[in-house]
């Protein structure tokens, strides 16, 4: 078929393009702008002084006989879900707007896009566009159809011939049956009374005579529906609905199925998650809380408790962390970590495990210390945990505060297989003191496998106020098994007794050194730095000796030289200084 | 990503940028598998005659479209009881529900319209399942025939005399110049002819206890389309629209009260500035406002004497019930405004009322109130008579403030006068007339235009009570209101045949 040609034809045509690039581009882009231009360009040059309508066919948009475009496809037809729906003709006026243009090629796409409510169809849509320059004329297939000679299928509806008999019986005259015929004609001398007490007493007549400004509305109303009127936006209706789904969830009736009520609330929940509406998110979770607590009705009470476990799951939880990690004020996934119960723990300390320092981990820290007042075992478990790297972030929770609530566990982790773990659980051990702590310090001390650990144990030891700990060391340096410890062990454990021992300690220290002048051994030089580091330890006048030793010559001179250099780098010539509750044997500066 | 300060814990109310329509709030699935089973009829139907017209009736390749036919027609007969097929002006309708088909099934429609239209029939009726042998005897009538034995008479009698549940419609009327039709009515017949449809459509949906989804979205469509052209007749002229609330029903009172409560609720709600889509909003909550009552037994509505407790108790839970019924939907911003007016028109101004929330009815649902209580005031109930317009206003007013908005009820009055389009009035000059054009302004509430009646109680002339003589004196003050019934006249009726003013 020849294309029919001028400036109508050739809207027509635009229109088809326009859609068709509307389908292809984003509204923000060139091409979409372009075509729309080129359609307004066509409209004006088509709508002229005069104005045109077009009528639709299901194959064809008409103008008056004219064809100008023919879609025997109904996929190719942009016009066939409006004709489908009802739509007849469609007249443009010269008063038409641009944006009215844009409204009508989006009742084109509603049905496309998906713009169609369950019970809305493209005509009403249409409708709604409100289009004061595009008019247009619609069947809605009910009492706007010519009943043919043919009767409907017996037995079925038809609506048009019910609305035809409505319609009657509405508007059938009816003739009176007062069987007064004076009751209509005006009788000359037939007055009625302007004053009728029944009238006074039980309407408004009465009211507005006296006043007829009664019915006025001030200023101030006008304003108010005014602003009523304006209120009504689409947050307060969704504010509303949220409301009322509510008010039916606790009614204490409660008539509402499950399966209505369930499905838009997660609706709502997932719609606002996805939109990361937070807040709104944060509010309605704390409502259904409060709900599946205090419902009057015990099965709403569960349906609202299934609500929130359904939604805040361990995936959810997750995706929570990934987003304050990147984007989420902290104070807004909170709420849902609350809500999470006992489960969400572990998930927030294993990403605590995973935080560096930090503004978001210090935050983590003091959220997680806040939910243990309501739930304490919740640490004791992670302290337990097979997990070091839980461990290590259960640790980073307890603080001054807490290590008291948790001693028992802390003191447990002493034996962990982790030397990490067992560094900070002497450093627990080390700040709780009293007897326990002591006891776990001397047992890591004297059996740790990993030598950082026992160097910790004895500098913690040698910080506390230990009751005997000098009979002790005694005890173990004069065993023999204290011969086959390695040296540096050995030479710990002497300058820890004579710093705890002093003066009492020195003979001990000195049948330790070699009395021999030749033929010393290696073991004969350890012992001998054991000696002299002990004696160092002991101070006053053992110090004085060593010193002397170290201005002498020989293997002992030497040994004394190096031992005096390592006192002097550590600091102190009297060993550590004493910390703890009761004062060491020995001397102390 | 939301920037806001994080507020402190409860203590903010939410600020919600979230659009309805992104919240895509979707609830069952009924909807469509309506869907999916009426269009899965017609591709059955399709590929048997599509099928048959190729083949004989013994090939192999009938066998598959056979059973399909055979198990789609007996899931669709134990699902609505009966199968109805009709094709009318290029659309096919399956129960009267008509199919929705994307751009690619057209073809397959008029395929089918078109083999009806070979054999001259409109359609056909399924009473109950078909074997395949029944299926058939079938094609044997309708494909394989010569063509003088497929034209209809030929096929009814066959299909007759076979026993088959199956029989064949005429052709329905075809429509043409409807629209034409329609614009020749009278302004007010037209008015009361969509007054019509909307009680008819809205007793369709009452009629049924558990409407299919597909028959439930056709009529709520057809509904929204009157709703909306109801918004259009009331744009162009208010007070022939609101004439068309006289039409009262005591039998059938719950659809002329739902159509009723809309059209006055459009008028107050035009009259306070809402824009057409608002209107439109408002007029589907208006109509839908008392869903939630076709769940309450007809014993208890219809009820006589007061209510005892436990009766009050099912009463007051049809708000929730009609909330009930949209949570089944797809809900878009129009059904969320219907939920909300649906869940409040009970609800107090002053707080009372019920069900109980803390926050106001909203706007929608204080229009639903007042436009609802006063169609229930004039219209005759089981308990009680109708009260007059004026007398059901005065009850209204007294009122205000506790029940009703009082700017709304202002605005309400204001916009109908004291006595109504549609009320029966006696003047002082011992005439009977129907007002035909009041409200609107302060005067008019009290002095409308009154169309007499003569003495064959048809109205006639009109007179204007706003006249006056020489010396300033009002020729006619209406003395009061008079019921239509009193001498078996329908208020409608009247409205219907005065001259326009």
């Amino acid at each position: 078929m020849a294309q029919a040609a001028g400036p109508i034809p050739e809207f027509v045509h635009q229109l088809e393009t326009s859609l068709r690039t509307r389908r292809l581009y984003a509204p923000h882009m060139a091409p979409y702008h372009e075509a729309a231009q080129r359609l307004l360009e066509r409209f004006r040059a088509a709508v002229g002084s005069e104005g045109f309508s077009l009528r639709l066919g299901p194959t064809d948009l008409f103008h008056g006989k004219v064809s100008l475009l023919h879609r025997p496809k109904r996929e190719d037809s942009f016009f066939f879900p409006l004709y489908r729906d009802g739509l007849r003709e469609l007249t443009f006026t010269p008063e038409a707007t641009e944006r009215e243009l844009d409204a009508l090629l989006g009742a084109f796409e509603a049905e496309e896009k998906r713009r169609l409510g369950p019970s809305e169809d493209a005509v009403g849509f249409l409708w709604r566009c409100d289009l004061q320059g595009i008019t247009y004329n619609a069947i809605d297939g009910i009492g706007d159809e010519e009943v043919g000679d043919d009767e409907p299928e017996a037995g079925r509806e038809d609506y048009r011939a019910l609305v035809a008999e409505l319609n009657s019986k509405i508007q059938s005259p009816a003739a009176p049956t007062t069987g007064q015929s004076y009751a209509f004609v005006l009788d000359a001398d037939v007055h009625v009374s302007a004053s009728d007490l029944h009238y006074e007493a039980t309407t408004t007549r009465k009211a507005f005579e006296d006043n007829p400004t009664i019915l006025d509305l001030t200023r101030e109303e006008a304003e108010a529906v005014r602003a009523d009127v304006n209120s009504e936006d689409e947050n307060a209706l969704l504010e509303r609905f949220v409301a009322v789904l509510f008010g039916v969830l606790t009614d204490p009736a409660r008539n509402v199925s499950e399966v209505g009520l369930a499905p838009v609330f997660e609706k709502l929940l997932e719609g606002y998650w996805e939109a990361s509406e937070f807040v709104s998110l944060d509010d309605l979770l704390s409502r259904l809380h409060r709900a599946a607590e205090s419902a009057p009705d015990s099965g709403s009470r569960l349906l609202a408790h299934a609500m929130v476990t359904k939604f805040v799951s361990p995936e959810r939880i997750r995706r929570t962390l990934e987003m304050v990690h990147r984007t989420v004020p902290f104070a807004q996934v909170t709420p849902i970590w609350d809500l999470g119960g006992d489960e969400a723990w572990p998930l927030l300390v294993d990403f605590l495990a995973r935080l560096p320092e930090g503004t978001l981990r210090n935050e983590l820290l003091g959220y997680l210390r806040h939910r243990l007042g309501a739930s304490p075992n919740l640490l004791r478990t992670t302290l337990a945990s097979p997990e070091p790297h839980r461990i290590r972030a259960g640790l980073a929770i307890v603080d001054e505060t807490l290590e008291g609530v948790y001693a028992k566990e802390l003191l447990d982790l002493a034996v962990h297989p982790s030397e990490a773990i067992r560094l900070k659980a002497l450093g627990f051990a080390g700040r709780l003191g009293g007897a326990p702590g002591i006891e776990i310090l001397w047992r890591a001390m004297e059996d740790d496998p990993a030598k950082p650990v026992r160097l910790l144990a004895f500098r913690m030891i040698a910080q506390a106020r230990v009751p005997g700990l000098a009979g002790r060391l005694m005890a173990l340096v004069t065993n023999p098994a204290f011969a086959d410890r390695p040296a540096w062990e050995q030479e710990k454990y002497a300058r820890l007794l004579g710093s705890v021992g002093g003066e009492a300690a020195a003979p001990l220290f000195q049948s330790w050194i070699p009395t021999k002048r030749w033929f010393w051994k290696a073991q004969d030089y350890e012992s001998a730095e054991v000696a002299l580091h002990g004696l160092a330890a002991c101070g006053g006048s053992s110090l004085a000796k060593v010193r002397a030793h170290a201005s002498g010559g020989g293997k002992l001179g030497e040994i004394a030289r190096r031992v005096m250099e390592s006192v002097a780098s550590a600091g102190t010539e009297t060993g550590e200084t004493v910390t703890g509750h009761e004062p060491a044997a020995g001397r102390r500066r | 990503m939301s920037d806001a300060t994080p507020p402190g814990r409860g203590s903010e109310k939410p600020t919600q940028r979230i659009s309805i329509d992104e919240l895509e709030l979707t609830v069952g699935g009924e909807a469509d598998s309506a869907r999916e089973g009426a269009n899965a009829f017609l591709h059955a139907w399709f590929q048997l005659f599509k099928t048959a017209k190729i083949h004989d009736i013994d090939n192999q390749a009938l066998f598959r479209p056979i059973q399909n036919f055979v198990e789609v027609v007996a899931h669709t007969v134990a699902a609505e009881g009966r199968i109805s097929f009709q094709a009318k002006d290029g659309a096919l309708f399956l129960n009267s529900v008509k199919l929705r088909v994307s751009s690619e099934e057209f073809e397959v429609v008029y395929d089918t319209c078109e083999f009806f239209e070979e054999r001259g029939m409109g359609g056909f009726v399924i009473d109950g399942s078909i074997g395949a042998e029944g299926v058939r005897q079938l094609l044997q009538l309708l494909v394989y025939a010569p063509p003088e034995r497929r034209r209809f008479a030929a096929l009814d009698a066959e299909l007759k005399a076979s026993g088959l549940p199956f029989r064949v419609n005429k052709t329905l009327g075809t429509r043409g110049g409807a629209n034409r039709a329609e614009a020749v009515l009278e302004r007010r017949g037209y008015a009361f002819f969509t007054y019509s449809k909307l009680v008819v459509l809205y007793r369709g949906l009452l009629a049924d206890e558990h409407p299919t989804a597909s028959r439930r979205h056709y009529l709520t469509k057809k509904i929204a389309r009157t709703v909306q052209a109801l918004i259009d007749i009331c744009l162009e002229d208010d007070h022939t629209f609101l004439g068309i609330s006289s039409v009262k029903s005591g039998e059938a009172y719950a659809p002329h009260h739902a159509a009723n409560t809309a059209v006055l609720a459009i008028a107050l709600g035009e009259k306070i500035g809402l824009r057409k889509v608002e209107l439109a909003d408002l007029g589907m909550a208006a109509v839908f406002h008392d869903v939630g009552l076709r769940s309450v037994p007809a014993a208890i509505c219809e009820k006589k004497g007061p209510l005892d407790p436990a009766e009050r108790a099912i009463v007051e839970q049809h708000p929730l019930r009609g909330v009930e019924f949209f949570l089944t939907e797809r809900i878009t911003r129009t059904v969320l405004s219907q939920i909300v007016a649906i869940f409040d028109h009970h609800r107090e101004v002053g707080g009372g009322g019920y069900p109980r929330l803390p926050r106001p009815p909203s706007l929608l649902s204080r229009i639903v109130a007042i436009a609802s209580v006063y169609d229930a005031l004039t219209t005759d109930r089981p308990w009680r008579k109708a009260h007059l317009p004026d007398e059901a206003l005065g009850l209204m007013l007294a009122r205000a403030g506790t029940q009703f908005d009082p700017v709304l009820l202002k605005v309400f009055v204001n916009t109908l006068g004291l006595y109504p389009v549609g009320t029966l009035v006696r003047l002082s000059t011992g005439e009977v007339g129907v007002v035909v054009y009041g409200g609107g302004e302060a005067l008019r509430a009290m002095r409308p235009i009154v169309a007499l009646l003569g003495p064959d109680g048809r109205p006639g002339q009109t007179v204007d009570l706003v006249e006056q003589d020489g010396s300033g004196q009002y020729l006619r003050t209406i003395v009061g209101a008079e019921d239509p019934a009193r001498y078996g006249l329908r208020a409608s009726a009247l409205l219907s045949q005065s001259p326009g003013v």
